[in-house]
């Protein structure tokens, strides 16, 4: 037991003292940091703003961009392309009328001849003949499109360009941006909304004064609106108080509720402020 | 916002800033972890002696040497369980003969008993201190945690008359507080493991000897056979 006993000891005190060693040096510093000033900014208008405006200015930045990437590939090729196609077209009318020996002439008298040889030959297709020579007479360029619309030529007037809208759509991906939708609207009071009802009930209120023990002038209100913004109902107390002057206290932040009706607060949201309850407390009012 | 006076957080300021009983608790538990690391060595050393002797003593048992040899070796220092064991039931065995007894029928009993006897001596002797073990197991987070509780309640004292609750007031007092439990569990749990492998060390060394002791009357009691 004695040998037990000793090799205990010893082993506690080694253990202790290399507590005592290694403790010491390690105390709890806590590092020393400069105090930092922070300011709470509601950025409920920022985050919660899904409810789309709709005098909300378009944004049209985006659009010019797409046309920026759009234009380079296709409009040169179509360019070249061009010339050629306005060369038939021109080209086309000399080869219908062969006879170019009157080309010093007026199409007009070329054109009937073609058309009465035509009708001297075929005397069955005489009502849809008699149409052509009216319009000659108030276009040159009528009888000339109608020998274009053969089935060859058309695949040449087809406009090719279609680069130009694949280009758009693929470089940028919804390049207006959004606006929110109609109905999403977030459920919220913010803080400058209710700072403004505050505001507005403030305006209104004369708070009982020079009445001691303020904090016990605390009067909550449950306060329900219109759309209009006007009472729908009395005011309705929430809380009770013993001091002799919560009586005055309340009778003054009814009336000030009831005097400053209406009151002008944002009407997409109603469902929120249509059944509050304000606070008012004397020495800060604070409502919500 | 004044300076934390860091220095006072040391284990011995931790420990002298305490308060009376928080100090008192803190003693005791450290004696009382001494102990148990003390008996802890002494069991282990005599457990381990024991099952050793045990061997040697068993395999000169069995080896077929004379048992008068035996005896006459053992008889004068029978230091250890099984020997002390041998020497009862032998000591017994030669009083009755040498006392010149008529009839030997009453001998395998009075062996028996005499076995008996030893091996609950003897397993007395191996499990003395053990209690210890087991108090200082259950009670020792208890009395750390009232060295705990009287401690925080200081320091929340501390908080009420400084009217300051930053944690440069706190913080010492809960320290010191919290030191006390740490106490209480480190003495708690070695005695608690320790004890409960100790008793099943004593288990199975009794159980050897009870096996060895039925072993040995029964050899006892085949020599009275043959010499009635």
């Amino acid at each position: 037991m004695r040998t037990g006993l000793a090799i205990s000891s010893i082993g506690h005190a080694v253990v202790l003292g290399w507590g005592l060693i290694t403790f010491a040096p390690n105390p709890l510093e806590t590092p020393r940091t400069e105090s930092m000033p922070v300011d709470i900014v509601p950025i409920d208008e920022i985050t919660q703003n899904r409810a789309g405006k709709r005098d909300a200015p378009k944004l049209e930045e985006p659009k010019p961009a797409a046309e920026k990437v759009a234009e380079p590939k296709p409009r040169q090729e179509p360019e070249k392309k061009a010339p050629p196609k306005p060369e038939p077209k021109i080209a086309m009318p000399p080869p219908p009328p062969p006879p170019p020996l009157a080309s010093e002439l007026k199409p007009k008298e070329e054109k009937p001849d073609p058309i009465k040889e035509v009708l001297a030959k075929e005397p069955q297709k005489k009502p849809p003949q008699k149409q052509t020579p009216k319009t000659p007479d108030t276009a040159k360029a009528h009888t000339p499109k109608q020998r274009d619309f053969s089935p060859d030529k058309i695949a040449a007037l087809l406009d090719k360009r279609e680069p130009q809208r694949q280009q758009s759509a693929a470089e940028a991906v919804s390049p207006v941006t959004s606006l929110g939708t109609a109905t999403g609207n977030a459920p919220r009071l913010t803080q400058s909304e209710i700072d403004a009802l505050r505001a507005q009930i403030q305006a209104c209120w004369n708070p009982p004064v020079g009445a001691e023990n303020a904090q016990e002038l605390i009067v909550r209100l449950r306060i329900q609106f219109r759309t209009d913004g006007t009472l729908s109902s009395e005011p309705e107390l929430m809380n009770r108080g013993t001091s002799p002057y919560f009586r005055v206290a309340t009778e003054s932040a009814m009336r000030a509720v009831r005097r400053c009706q209406p009151y002008t607060l944002p009407a997409a949201k109603y469902e929120i402020w249509k059944d509050v309850e304000v606070t008012f407390d004397p020495r800060d009012m604070f409502g919500g | 916002m004044p300076p934390v006076d860091v220095a006072h957080i040391s284990l011995w300021d931790l420990f002298w800033q305490a308060h009376f009983v928080v100090k008192a608790v803190i003693i005791g538990l450290m004696i009382a972890s001494v102990w148990v690391w003390a008996i802890v060595i002494d069991k282990t050393i005599l457990y381990a002696r024991t099952r050793r002797q045990m061997d040697r003593f068993e395999q000169v048992f069995w080896s077929g040497e004379s048992l008068e040899d035996l005896y006459r070796t053992l008889s004068s220092r029978p230091n250890h369980s099984m020997a002390a064991l041998f020497v009862a039931a032998m000591r017994e065995w030669k009083r009755t003969y040498e006392g010149g007894a008529r009839s030997l029928t009453g001998l395998p009993h009075r062996i028996e008993k005499v076995m008996n006897v030893t091996i609950a001596r003897e397993v007395e002797r191996l499990e003395r201190r053990l209690l210890v073990l087991a108090t200082v197991g259950s009670a020792g987070p208890f009395i750390g945690l009232f060295g705990t509780v009287w401690g925080i309640m200081t320091s929340f004292q501390s908080i009420a008359a400084s009217k300051n609750t930053s944690l440069a007031v706190v913080a010492p007092g809960i320290a010191e507080a919290l030191f006390a439990t740490a106490i209480g569990l480190v003495a708690a749990i070695p005695a608690t493991i320790f004890y409960n492998k100790f008793t099943t060390q004593v288990n199975r060394l009794a159980q050897r000897l009870e096996g060895f002791a039925d072993e040995f009357s029964a050899i006892l009691s085949r020599q009275v056979d043959e010499k009635m």
